[in-house]
């Protein structure tokens, strides 16, 4: 596995953990989210407000400002669209 | 220095942006307003209010739940204000989703002039969070979060 891989997984793990924490989902186990699955409507099951906690959660602990509602989509599709793009655009 | 212009309404202004109808609109005035970022608002517990009557008999205490619509109340004038007095807007409405870390730190009795502060944290598309704090004169009353949604509806220029 590459270094950027290794990154990835460890930063995927992690977000896990930060969406469990910040939108207080204690019947979830960070092992039971699927890096592919998605985050909102049939995955997690999450929804707009739910999208808006998390854009702040990405502002606070990434530098991540996201306005446009439709890159919000893009970028929290999933676990793995959401590393993808902080690795490429965030700073911790 | 930035010369943001602060806005104030009376209740005709108030009313004319809210979907709500008396009894049930919650704010008197609005002061201090940013459009889409922050605004205080004066509330008056008006002594006479019925709900006295019942809550509670005796030992009038104003609702909690009646000061978190107060506070979502101001929160709608903040994002739906529109300069453009012309501008009337039909069926829009603002959904309440989630009430967060809301705490109540004192009673609310008759003849309270309260003053509501509103702060938004965030808004993507039609989604919004916004924090407020309630006070009376300088003693915080409840503070806390709102999230919500909201349809702007369909714009009529009269």
């Amino acid at each position: 596995m590459s270094g950027k891989n290794d990154k990835k997984a460890e930063l995927a793990h992690k977000l896990k953990y930060m969406i469990i924490e910040r939108l207080e989902l204690e019947d979830i186990n960070p092992e039971e989210i699927p890096d592919d699955s998605p985050i909102f409507g049939e995955g997690l099951g999450l929804d707009s407000l739910a999208a808006l906690d998390l854009v702040i959660l990405l502002e606070k602990e990434f530098n991540i400002k996201i306005q446009d509602p439709a890159q919000a989509r893009k970028i929290l599709s999933t676990i793995d669209t959401l590393a993808e793009y902080i690795l490429s655009h965030g700073s911790d | 220095m930035n010369p943001q212009k602060l806005i104030r309404l009376d209740q005709e202004d108030i009313q004319s942006i809210l979907p709500h109808q008396p009894p049930f609109v919650h704010i008197n005035e609005v002061f201090d307003l940013v459009p889409g970022k922050s605004a205080k608002a004066l509330k008056y517990i008006d002594p006479e209010d019925p709900i006295f009557t019942c809550h509670f008999p005796g030992n009038p205490i104003y609702p909690g739940i009646f000061l978190i619509e107060a506070a979502a109340q101001l929160a709608f004038v903040t994002f739906c204000y529109k300069q453009d007095s012309k501008v009337t807007t039909y069926s829009r409405a603002g959904y309440l989703g989630t009430v967060k870390n809301f705490v109540f730190k004192n009673v609310v009795t008759p003849g309270m002039r309260l003053t509501i502060e509103l702060e938004v944290i965030a808004r993507l598309g039609n989604a919004a969070k916004v924090s407020t704090k309630i006070s009376c004169q300088e003693k915080i009353m409840a503070n806390g979060e709102l999230y919500f949604t909201i349809d702007e509806g369909r714009q009529v220029f009269s």
